[in-house]
């Protein structure tokens, strides 16, 4: 084998899969794949890629290499779309983005010249959220300083106060003459 | 009457469009709801209701300020709920109670703040003059004196968040504030999750960092901000995965 064709085929045999949020949008996270001839997508662990995401099934849908190149397969029900057309079976060519289920994210499949290291990824410290974690020192720190002041003893008595007025009225008591108009036909009043 | 009130500790989280799209749902499954923008410093909810401006003659600001009853300052926005399924279309209504939009009147309110307690008044007053089934309170994002107080005379409380570690950090905040409050059902809603996030892991880290459910997650999605703001977006795309993701917490409302 040479490079990263397939010795068998002569396919070229390099993939990049890009996920998008939307079908033109900027990729959010990649795989590359070197030396495979099925890559596996779904939701659960087993699969080579694999997106956590309540619309993608646990196995979502095979890549397969063959002597005329990859094509893509729905194994879930949830099926594959290519620009809003739902298909099972579909021949990949560079550049295709499909999306795995109708209210699934996108995937793109790279062409092999592309490099991975072009594209912008996610900061895995930024919005992502990977690993949030909370400063419990800091937020300790920022409650005690409003919820012992004053001003938050205040308000816990004003709470009560509102508490007590809404428990103390009775229940049901409904003003029959009310009539509300639709929006397009109020008088004009004061603003 | 339930009093449900939707807060998030920042701008930018999706709180009005999650508040319209929830409140249509609700009213949908055959309620009638009303939606309050107490988001007096930054109105907007009425742009997704299509409201246009010159239409509103009384605002909420003029409840407060004495010049008007709340239930005038109301206005049936029903057609923005589509076309309600048959058996529930007899009850199924949504009113809103907008905040004025004019400089001035934000002006006032920046100004001289206004009397929480009224607008607690108004928001029973309300129930009864429009026969409310819910009352969705649109707040204003931070923490703030009002806001605080219409949380904890809600029956429910939603905190939407951003997975993002400030909003994070500033949501707890919140949390602990409200849990001291004595603030019941406390409900927690993730919104803008980026494609190629651990769902499930993300919500684990919420629910462990706060102490409470996340009753509904949806995805950062440009079809939700390419229609933001001109319609009500579960009723516009009832499939779509933004809405899929809310139903969950409207049923929780309901429950």
């Amino acid at each position: 084998m040479t490079g990263h064709r397939c010795g068998r085929c002569g396919v070229n045999q390099r993939v990049i899969l890009y996920l998008q949020d939307t079908e033109d949008g900027p990729p959010v996270q990649y795989w590359t794949f070197d030396h495979d001839l099925l890559i596996r997508i779904g939701r659960s662990f087993g699969n080579q890629v694999v997106i956590a995401n309540p619309y993608i099934s646990r196995t979502h849908a095979y890549l397969l290499l063959n002597e005329k190149g990859w094509c893509a397969n729905a194994i879930s029900e949830q099926g594959l779309l290519v620009r809003s057309e739902r298909v099972d079976h579909i021949p990949l060519t560079p550049g295709m983005v499909i999306r795995l289920g109708k209210a699934g994210p996108f995937l793109r499949f790279g062409a092999s010249t592309d490099s991975p290291h072009d594209v912008e990824t996610l900061d895995p410290d930024s919005a992502i959220g990977v690993n949030l974690v909370l400063d419990r020192r800091s937020l300790a720190r920022e409650v005690d300083k409003i919820a012992d002041g004053d001003f938050f003893r205040t308000l816990k008595e004003k709470v009560h106060l509102l508490r007590l007025a809404r428990s103390a009225e009775p229940p049901g008591i409904v003003d029959e003459t009310t009539q509300v108009p639709a929006a397009q036909t109020l008088p004009g009043g004061p603003r | 009457m339930k009093i449900v009130s939707i807060h998030s500790f920042r701008g930018g989280t999706g709180k009005s469009n999650i508040t319209a799209s929830l409140a249509s749902l609700v009213a949908r499954a055959g309620n009638r709801v009303g939606v309050i923008d107490t988001d007096i410093h930054s109105p907007g909810i009425h742009v997704i209701f299509g409201l246009s401006e010159d239409k509103v003659g009384f605002a909420l600001n003029d409840y407060l300020w004495g010049k008007c009853r709340i239930e005038e300052a109301a206005y049936d926005v029903s057609h923005a709920l589509g076309d309600v399924p048959e058996a529930q279309s007899d009850r199924a209504r949504i009113f809103l109670i907008p905040s004025s939009v004019r400089t001035g009147e934000i002006a006032r309110v920046l100004r001289e703040g206004y009397d929480v307690g009224l607008l607690n008044d108004g928001f029973r007053a309300l129930g009864r003059a429009l026969k409310l089934d819910y009352l969705f309170i649109d707040t204003h994002p931070g923490v703030n004196e009002e806001t605080l107080l219409s949380i904890a005379v809600s029956d429910a409380f939603v905190l939407i968040l951003r997975p993002d570690r400030q909003d994070f950090q500033g949501t707890a905040v919140t949390v602990e504030l409200a849990r001291k409050l004595d603030v019941s059902d406390m409900n927690v809603v993730i919104n803008k999750v980026p494609a190629g996030t651990d769902w499930d892991r993300l919500r684990k880290q919420v629910e462990d960092a706060y102490k409470a459910p996340v009753v509904g997650m949806m995805p950062l999605d440009t079809e939700v901000a390419q229609l933001a703001s001109s319609a009500v977006f579960a009723v516009v795309h009832p499939l779509h995965r933004f809405t899929l993701g809310l139903k969950p917490v409207a049923d929780r409302i309901m429950a």
